[in-house]
């Protein structure tokens, strides 16, 4: 059969007996439930914004006094650093535990299961009070040799709250960043490197330029997620007196007593600062998201 | 035996484990010559293939690319293991072409064949786009160039991976099953290519499944079945002549 003859074929007959043509025009059946639930949704969330905002316990007019309150921007700019440096630390420190969890020298590995188990495996609140309190346990840090000599030696007094609350975010992330960026190299595939490699390349050269970028694309939307949560937690660290953003607004309620609306103040900076992170990811896995 | 071998392997044995995979493989790849590994899956091939260009290490026996021994160097009567560099270099002159292409799927076409000339020869970009370029268009496809992995088809990725391995000018191409991930239309297209690096006169080792091809194609056809070389010798003879009860049930199987 050529096609001229199937041009003669009759088109199918609907159920009610006409003929398809291509101009109908379709009725669509209104979704009546999903209207409703719309509604009660709506209605539900405009009844908790109307209470909120007409409530005077919010003081909403304490919250705009204090939103940009210097030692609130202050707060604002430990919150932030502290979330960079305990992130670009934890990153680091995560790619270089999964490349020993995944070295074929067991002594690595082992290495590496054992720092991912103890800091994963303990409380990050403990964490940071251990290294606040490190002089109390090591009036005297020695780093070199067993028994010296040492490289670096100094008093346990000269960890700062600042440097003990880097040190416990860091080392705790990156047992988690470990996790992330070993599941990102192994998602790539070992054909990848092997190509790579009977190319010519190193096996550096060959993680940097080949399995790492494809990795990343696994990796990044997890780190994003860490480092939002990083941004919250390190409100932790309000416990060893470091004014980062919580700590600062604490600081004033104590001394005014307006207890929500200054934990108000925190939150919607939390907020903005989570949104701004959020664009930044959409943005960077689109870029990374490339031939996939 | 006139000229110097590319390829020399004597009583080459390789076992993963407790498993012995290789178990005394001796091989002799002349330059220019093609030669198809023919064998039933688990019988050594690809091993083989991957020791040559040292994936894999050998456990004992000889085996040398152009008359230097693979991953060492002699220095009396001692062979000194070849530093991660040397090693890299001299897997820079043997190309390699994967049953599953692995191609950089991060990279363009283009891309994927300038990578080795200006990571690994230092060639610098505008250069290496030329040679990508070229051997793109001798694969047939110049106009797939800006395409990632992801947007061609099988024969079309596995003809870039081939052109990958080009781009490092290799005095030996290896084939670890060119075709077998490819739909049925589909071979016909890379087969082609590699024909064409034979009339070209390029050193080939190809472990193939596609018994017609070999045929076609080959100077020598090895059978291996089991970690040993069963039987090698020209086309016809293996094809046509099957001594080994093992061979003559192979190419029945193979149909």
């Amino acid at each position: 059969m050529n096609l001229s003859d199937r041009k003669a074929a009759p088109l199918p007959a609907t159920a009610a007996g006409g003929t398809l043509k291509h101009n109908w025009k379709i009725v669509r059946r209104p979704n009546y439930t999903k209207w409703m639930v719309d509604t009660v949704i709506v209605l539900f969330v405009l009844s908790l914004a109307w209470m909120s905002i007409t409530n005077p316990n919010f003081q909403w007019d304490v919250v705009a006094k204090y939103s940009f309150h210097p030692s609130i921007l202050a707060g604002l700019r430990t919150t932030l650093a502290l979330t960079v440096i305990t992130m670009l630390l934890g990153v680091a420190i995560g790619i270089i535990f999964s490349i020993f969890m995944l070295s074929e020298d067991r002594f690595l590995s082992s290495f590496a299961a054992a720092y991912i188990w103890l800091f994963r495996g303990t409380p990050l609140l403990v964490q940071l009070i251990f290294w606040f309190n490190i002089s109390a346990l090591y009036p005297q840090i020695n780093i070199g040799l067993p028994g010296g000599p040492y490289l670096f030696s100094f008093s346990g007094n000269a960890i700062t709250p600042f440097m003990a609350a880097v040190l416990g975010l860091a080392l705790h992330e990156g047992a988690y960043m470990a996790e992330i960026v070993r599941g990102g190299i192994l998602a790539v595939g070992k054909g990848q490197s092997q190509a790579a490699i009977s190319l010519g390349m190193t096996r550096l050269q060959a993680f940097r330029r080949i399995t790492l970028p494809q990795a990343l694309r696994i990796i990044v939307p997890a780190t994003g997620n860490q480092v939002i949560l990083m941004l919250k937690t390190t409100s932790l660290v309000s416990v060893i007196a470091l004014p980062e953003l919580l700590y600062s607004a604490q600081n004033i309620y104590a001394r005014t007593f307006e207890v929500i609306p200054l934990l108000i103040v925190a939150s919607l900076w939390y907020l903005l600062m989570c949104s701004l992170l959020s664009i930044l990811q959409y943005f960077l896995e689109r870029k990374l998201g490339k031939g996939f | 035996m006139a000229a110097e071998p590319m390829v020399l392997a004597e009583g080459v044995t390789k076992s993963f484990g407790g498993l012995d995979v290789l178990k005394g493989i001796s091989l002799e790849v002349a330059k220019g010559q093609v030669v198809c590994l023919i064998g039933p899956s688990g019988s050594g091939k690809s091993t083989f293939l991957r020791c040559i260009n040292n994936l894999e290490s050998i456990n004992e026996g000889w085996l040398a690319v152009d008359g230097e021994m693979v991953g060492y160097r002699q220095e009396g009567d001692h062979l000194v293991e070849l530093r991660e560099k040397e090693v890299a270099s001299r897997r820079a002159q043997i190309g390699m072409v994967f049953q599953h292409f692995n191609l950089f799927a991060h990279k363009t076409a283009i891309k994927n064949v300038m990578e080795g000339p200006v990571v690994v020869r230092r060639m610098n970009r505008a250069k290496a786009r030329q040679l990508a370029e070229s051997l793109l268009e001798k694969v047939g496809l110049k106009d797939k160039a800006d395409a990632y992995p992801s947007q061609l088809s099988g024969g079309q990725q596995q003809r870039v991976a081939i052109a990958r391995a080009m781009a490092m000018e290799p005095k030996l191409l290896l084939f670890d099953e060119p075709t077998s991930a490819l739909d049925p239309e589909l071979v016909g297209e890379v087969l082609e290519v590699i024909r064409d690096l034979a009339r070209g006169g390029m050193t080939m080792i190809i472990v193939t499944h596609e018994i017609n091809f070999a045929r076609d194609v080959a100077d020598k056809i090895v059978f291996m079945d089991a970690g040993i070389v069963v039987e090698a010798g020209p086309p016809d003879e293996i094809i046509n002549a099957p001594k080994s009860a093992r061979l003559r049930d192979f190419l029945t199987n193979v149909g």
